[in-house]
């Protein structure tokens, strides 16, 4: 590769990522919101049994912890009240922080309605509500609020709730450092590669820039080839990676809807995104623990650098996967749900899928190599992880003590991530990209160090 | 400038010869435990060395297992040598056994694309010379159809086109020509010695002695892993007759 052109994609690498930052500083803002909150839903109880009676009031106070309270939501119960207003009044350790009103009119019957607040609050301290209505009326009781959305409260149609959001302004400073730091690491080491460059050294990153540059036209051919074989003969074709999820999903959506009653919301949706997240992870691993074996009389006879095979049939899993989105949108517009700004952060969960996979892969299809046991015992070892991973059943089913032993399964990572950004339209909490990333990047280096390490074995065991 | 486009130093290549050949988990267990897990090491190439100039022809001779194969294999990058270095200046392309990288169940444009890609053409490249190969090869309208109603003949045009369309540096050929009908064997030969002229090396195995003495400028005699003799196709050529 010569040195200009090397120089030319590390700065629009460098673009790309500056480009990256900003917009996911946009997303940030809205989407982001777990810095203080840390389940989705779950709001705080605000009030319970009675009623906010005419000129009444009613106080609730919600935990502190931010630096800045973005947005209250609360469910009203609007009993018979069409006029008048409902005066809501923050504040913190007796200061006034904002004063809303709310006209009755608009408030719908448990219906979310969101207030606005967007101020600086402190820290340490909660903050109190206080709700007050000025207007009386002879007919009792005018204003309550509810929320339908609690149920892992006994009794828990009387709890009035609110949720709220707010932001800690130090974890947006976080998140330049965290970008920054990138940033710098991503200058150093292209800066380090172009000194190796100009010194001609060999270097393992130079090769391998080199050499998917030289076989790329090679691995858009292996995996097209991988594709067309796949469904070759079929009369569908390609509409079965469509199908294939759809059809999966009906029967398990049958299954476990009316034999085991399950209570996840939006369960469709729940269920696909979880198969289709899957469904990649175990063709893409099946497909890869034969690679290297499957394709031993190509590996006899030309020199293609070996790691191509393994990484050929992720990719075309990962085109499988990606028609199978096809599905998971129309099932997810049918259920009500929204595209939001959140799924601008989709391709990061699948890219980290697929750089585990790609890990995966390499260790698999080295292994296979010396031990053809290996393609057996991981078809069972597949099924297993399967049921490991809360595809079907709701996280909540898993006893509390073994919770943290559960959260190690990388596929729980991805899937967590990925159903955030589809069931609620927001990004989950900041240490899961942390975990994900980690997550994917260990067996990555691992399958990397151990398919160098005994591909030039290959030839001889074939 | 230098000419020397492959130069080998001191090759070895070594197959661990598994005693009792163990590829299930089980079993590699149990014979680690009871350590019988006992190899040998066979010697396929050693102490080999030698350097091909820039246009040169090389013939390598030998008798059946005497590690010609291995040799070119070795040379094409497909096996790592255990000791030793091989060099090459530019670029190789191997010809070991027909249609190796095909794809039987594509169809023969697809598999133009494919091996083409093997050999590490661009798709541009392709593209250009698509219909040149396919001339070349004299395939006609079969090339829409899948690999696997060809005759073997076919297979080999179709892969002796691909593999010269491009002017290789380096050109790596076991016993390819003896196949095909004399027709396409003199065009191929033909072909051969244009790539030849054009500066291309070639490594040439054959067991046709004949030929080699045609086409070759030198002669490498490989017997039981290490070289026999190397030099003047005549005077090699003689002795293996002799021997």
């Amino acid at each position: 590769m010569k040195r200009t052109t090397f120089q030319k994609a590390a700065l629009m690498g460098a673009a790309g990522l500056i480009i990256f930052t900003f917009v996911l500083y946009w997303l940030v803002y809205d989407v982001w919101r777990y810095s203080v909150v840390d389940v989705p839903h779950v709001g705080v109880p605000l009030y319970s049994g009675e009623n906010l009676l005419q000129g009444g009031e009613m106080h609730s106070s919600i935990p502190g912890g931010m630096d800045r309270l973005d947005t209250l939501t609360v469910w009203p119960h609007v009993a018979g009240m069409q006029e008048g207003t409902v005066t809501l009044e923050i504040s913190q350790d007796s200061t006034h922080i904002a004063l809303h009103s709310i006209a009755a009119a608009e408030l719908v019957e448990y219906t979310p309605y969101t207030v606005e607040v967007r101020a600086l609050v402190d820290e340490s301290s909660p903050i109190d509500l206080r709700f007050t209505t000025e207007s009386r009326r002879d007919d009792g009781a005018i204003l309550s609020f509810y929320c339908s959305k609690l149920d892992n409260n006994e009794g828990s149609s009387d709890l009035m709730t609110l949720d709220y959001y707010g932001v800690k302004d130090r974890n947006l400073t976080f998140y330049w450092i965290v970008m920054g730091s990138l940033l710098i690491l991503y200058t150093a080491f292209c800066l380090w590669l172009d000194d190796c460059l100009k010194k001609n050294r060999k270097n393992f990153f130079i090769d391998l820039f080199r050499e998917l540059r030289q076989y790329s036209f090679l691995m858009s051919q292996l995996v097209s080839r991988d594709f067309n074989n796949k469904y070759r003969q079929s009369i569908l074709g390609v509409l079965w990676s469509v199908l294939n999820p759809l059809l999966t999903m009906t029967v398990m959506y049958l299954v476990f809807s009316t034999l085991f009653k399950s209570t996840v919301e939006h369960f469709a949706v729940y269920l696909l995104s979880g198969i289709t997240m899957f469904n990649f992870f175990t063709e893409s691993s099946s497909l890869g623990v034969d690679s290297i074996t499957g394709n031993a009389s190509m590996l006899n006879k030309v020199y293609v650098p070996r790691y191509i095979y393994p990484i050929c049939r992720v990719f075309s899993s990962l085109i499988n996967l990606l028609f199978s989105l096809i599905p998971l949108f129309i099932v997810m517009l049918i259920s009500g749900l929204r595209f939001t700004k959140a799924f601008l952060l989709l391709p990061i969960p699948i890219i980290l899928l697929f750089l585990f996979a790609c890990g995966m892969s390499l260790l698999l299809s080295t292994s296979n190599v010396f031990f053809r046991d290996t393609k057996f015992l991981w078809s069972v070892v597949v099924m297993m992880w399967t049921y490991m991973t809360p595809l079907f059943y709701s996280e909540s089913i898993i006893p509390a003590r073994f919770l943290s032993l559960y959260h190690m399964n990388p596929m729980y990572q991805y899937i967590y991530f990925f159903r955030n950004i589809i069931l609620y339209g927001l990004s989950p909490q900041p240490i899961i990209y942390l975990y994900s990333v980690l997550t994917c990047l260990v067996p990555l280096a691992l399958g990397i160090w151990v398919f160098r390490k005994h591909q030039n074995k290959f030839v001889l065991y074939l | 400038m230098d000419d020397t486009m492959i130069r080998v130093n001191d090759l070895g290549i070594c197959f661990r010869m598994d005693r009792n050949k163990t590829t299930n988990l089980k079993e590699y267990v149990v014979r680690a435990l009871k350590r019988q897990n006992s190899y040998e090491d066979f010697w396929a190439l050693r102490n080999i060395s030698f350097d091909v100039k820039r246009g040169e022809v090389l013939g390598i001779i030998g008798h059946n297992g005497a590690g010609k194969s291995t040799l070119l294999k070795a040379i094409s990058r497909i096996i790592d040598p255990a000791e030793g270095s091989i060099e090459c200046n530019g670029k190789v392309v191997p010809m070991l056994e027909l249609g190796s990288g095909f794809d039987y169940e594509l169809s023969g444009r697809e598999n133009v694309y494919l091996n083409g890609a093997v050999l590490g053409y661009t798709k541009n490249f392709i593209d250009e010379n698509y219909q040149a190969i396919v001339d070349y090869s004299e395939i006609g309208d079969f090339i829409h159809m899948p690999l696997k109603i060809y005759s073997s003949g076919m297979i080999a045009r179709l892969a002796f086109s691909i593999a010269t369309m491009v002017k290789p540096d380096i050109l790596i050929v076991d016993e390819i020509l003896s196949v095909g009908d004399e027709y396409f064997q003199e065009k191929s030969y033909k072909r051969m010695m244009e790539l030849m002229q054009g500066g291309t090396t070639v490594l040439f195995v054959s067991h046709s002695l004949a030929q080699i003495r045609l086409m070759c400028s030198r002669v490498l005699w490989i017997e039981h892993g290490t070289i026999q003799q190397f030099g003047e196709t005549n005077q090699v050529c003689d002795s293996y007759q002799l021997r």
